[in-house]
């Protein structure tokens, strides 16, 4: 019984604090008293979540209580790295290090579903696979129900495996083509379940079909032979099967056609309200999360920018980058949208081997001040589950002139 | 007269599985100096059409109509004559901007080749026209990172650059082919303004080919619905977004999750798209429309004016007035 993630422990303890605490060199700016770095409960500060988990509010204030009592996910201070060899590096040089996902913070409540937008390069899709077990961590701490992942035994992995599926952004791709359809809903079940006799297990196979919108008879073809969104609805059940109690979708529906993704975006939240799963959902596109989330995080290379339910952020987005990503989205309405100024953000997602210091965001932000270069921006909660990572929020932009002409609009 | 004029298109393409019609009798204008929108899904023939017009087709492809532009028609064309007018008159840009510039050239080389053999300029003539254009297309420092291979470039830099080697020879139109769908949406809508300037600066024809339904609305004039590899519906991008008559486009319209709206659920247009081997006799639509009666899975609707939209054409069988 060997833990292969070991090494990553010692990091834990030490890593909460410089982790919650995520304002080093704060900006003075901050008044918010839930911003002060030496707060005594620093994850109080760091775990304020949404009320759609308000069931569970206000009870228990041990020092990793939030707003949310007994998270199904906590993810804590979450640092991925990669080992990046430079081009045409010498074999004795030491390789860089890429901040993939730097110190995420976030919980999520049973039958909860979260949303993580961000563009290109932002880390959404590492933080993905750091919970699912598929990469390891180097930082911080991901409790799946109470359990730390980087401890677990390989006994309790192979469970966590079983309660976190996922689902993935190439339909085809995704699946063998090798395998009937039935074999590849099938298969994780008989991974897990081995002593599930064959007739249930074509039982299960069939129900799920029909459940996600395809007809049982199909059972014996192929992926080929079915189009994207078929093949998304085969993923998603072979993902259902083990009755999971967290569902991880990579963009799921960015390689479909629009008619195509309402289906099934709509499958998708159906079966998570039915099913009671939680689920995080990510995408770079803002419409389709906002759509799908009770709670949205926004994430800027590597870091968490902005938190709030989701209605709350595209009306009242904080950040300066959540305004200018929604002043981004293009509306298809030709009077509203040419009503709209849409400041354009300018230049591109900086590289993650160098990262602007202090506020990563920096380097592209309307509203950048001197300090921001200082030190990572305090996160500030602003109430009903709204977190913003940014002390000048409250400034007026030019982004907000357009806000508001939309809203007039 | 307008600028392009393409009557009856249709592109075929011999395939181990049978005939693949890609676009079946397609017919539209272009106006100089005006942007039209090609919408549809993957597979409705909006890239083939485009593709046909640029003499661009797949080997097995084969294209039959008129394509006229200047009054020539491009499909007769011999190839020396054609690659003139693509150079000369056409441009066009393409999805993925890594896949169409030469990985092994400098920029400068790959931008002063086209100005150097169409336009007989020296290569230091032709450098400078280049930097010029990039500085156009808002290359930050252009005339120092003109000499950098493609891959030195960001995704949205390459698709400036990519959009700077299309107007090298000042085209009458640029075909745009997705040009935004593999970048970030803050990049998109940097691109997207600068093709709107470009318009404004340069007077050039567009046509935006996208699946995109948010960006048409911001810069095109008149938008063109295709659907298995014909026109459903046209007009002008207000009138056509503010009121469908086509049941596809309605659907299509109503499928596009929102930022400024709370729908609960999203509606669909149920079933899968078609089967390009196979289409029905009559509109492709049929198998996916609620409003399918009679005729329609057998005879093909005719593009034509609805009563009291007199600017749109449609091509559908059902009464203006039901389909809402």
């Amino acid at each position: 019984m060997t833990d292969r993630k070991d090494e990553t422990k010692p990091h834990q303890a030490p890593g909460r604090d410089a982790a919650a605490d995520p304002t080093p060199g704060a900006p003075p700016a901050s008044g918010t008293p839930a911003a002060t770095p030496p707060s005594p409960e620093p994850a109080d500060v760091a775990h304020k979540d949404a009320p759609v988990a308000g069931e569970a509010e206000g009870t228990g204030t041990k020092q990793y209580t939030g707003a949310i009592e007994n998270p199904i996910l906590r993810v804590d201070d979450l640092r991925v790295a990669f080992d990046i060899r430079p081009r045409g590096a010498w074999p004795w040089t030491p390789s860089k290090k890429l901040h993939a996902v730097g110190g995420v913070s976030f919980d999520l409540a049973p039958g909860e579903s979260l949303g993580v937008v961000g563009e290109s390069g932002s880390g959404k899709s590492t933080l993905a696979r750091a919970i699912v077990g598929t990469i390891g961590s180097t930082g911080g701490r991901i409790e799946f129900e109470g359990e730390d992942l980087a401890s677990m035994s390989e006994r309790q992995r192979r469970a966590h495996r079983k309660d976190v599926q996922m689902v993935f952004q190439d339909p085809l791709a995704a699946l063998n083509p090798r395998m009937t359809v039935g074999d590849i809903i099938a298969e994780p079940l008989i991974t897990h379940e081995p002593k599930t006799p064959r007739k249930e297990v074509r039982r299960r196979v069939a129900e799920l079909m029909e459940r996600v919108g395809l007809l049982p008879n199909l059972v014996n073809r192929y992926p080929h032979e079915f189009s994207g969104g078929q093949c998304q609805r085969i993923g998603i059940a072979r993902a259902l099967i083990l009755k999971p109690k967290l569902l991880i979708c990579d963009e799921p529906v960015s390689a479909l056609d629009v008619s195509v993704q309402a289906q099934v975006v709509n499958l998708l939240k159906e079966l998570q309200r039915d099913m009671g799963l939680a689920m995080i959902f990510i995408a770079h596109d803002l419409s389709v999360v906002k759509h799908i989330s009770d709670r949205i995080v926004v994430m800027y290379l590597g870091r968490v920018m902005e938190v709030a339910p989701s209605k709350m952020l595209a009306t009242e987005p904080e950040h300066p980058y959540t305004q200018a990503l929604i002043a981004s989205v293009p509306i298809p309405d030709p009077v509203l949208e040419r009503q709209r100024q849409r400041p354009v953000l300018g230049g591109e997602l900086p590289s993650p081997m160098s990262p602007p210091s202090g506020c990563v965001f920096r380097t592209r932000c309307p509203k950048a001040k001197p300090d921001c270069a200082q030190g990572l921006p305090p996160m500030l909660d602003l109430g009903g589950g709204h977190r913003v990572a940014c002390p000048y929020h409250e400034e007026p932009s030019v982004l907000d002139a357009a806000r508001q002409s939309r809203r007039a609009g | 007269m307008a600028l392009l004029d393409i009557e009856d298109l249709r592109v075929t393409f011999t395939t181990g599985d049978g005939e693949v019609n890609a676009v079946n009798g397609v017919s539209f204008s272009v106006e100089e100096g005006e942007t039209l929108a090609i919408v549809g899904e993957s597979g409705s023939g909006k890239s083939q059409t485009a593709f046909a017009a640029m003499g661009l087709l797949a080997r097995n492809g084969r294209a039959t109509g008129q394509i006229r532009y200047d009054g020539r028609n491009l499909l007769d064309l011999k190839p020396r004559e054609l690659n003139r007018v693509r150079s000369e008159e056409i441009g066009m840009i393409f999805q993925d901007p890594m896949t169409s510039l030469n990985p092994y050239m400098r920029i400068s080389e790959q931008m002063a080749e086209v100005l150097t053999l169409h336009k007989g300029l020296s290569k230091k003539q032709a450098i400078d026209e280049a930097v010029q254009m990039l500085d156009a297309v808002k290359i930050p420092d252009a005339r120092n990172r003109i000499g950098m291979f493609p891959h030195e470039f960001s995704g949205g830099m390459r698709q400036r650059i990519m959009i700077a080697m299309a107007l090298l020879c000042r085209p009458r139109l640029l075909i745009a082919d997705e040009p935004t769908t593999a970048l970030d949406v803050t990049v998109q809508a940097q691109i997207m303004e600068l093709m709107a300037e470009i318009r404004q600066e340069f007077g050039t024809a567009i046509i935006l080919i996208t699946h995109d339904l948010g960006i048409v609305a911001d810069t095109c004039e008149r938008t063109l619905v295709m659907y298995g590899g014909q026109i459903m519906e046209k007009g002008p991008t207000e009138e056509l977004f503010e009121r469908p008559t086509h049941p596809y486009t309605l659907g299509l319209l109503r499928a596009v999750p929102r930022i400024d709206r709370d729908d609960e659920t999203l509606s669909t247009i149920a079933g899968e798209p078609p089967d390009m081997t196979r289409l029905p006799k009559g509109c492709p639509f049929t198998p996916r429309c609620a409003w399918a009666h009679g005729p329609c899975p057998t005879v093909r609707p005719d593009l034509a004016a609805a009563n009291g939209y007199p600017a749109l054409r449609r091509a559908c069988h059902a009464p203006v007035e039901e389909v809402k």
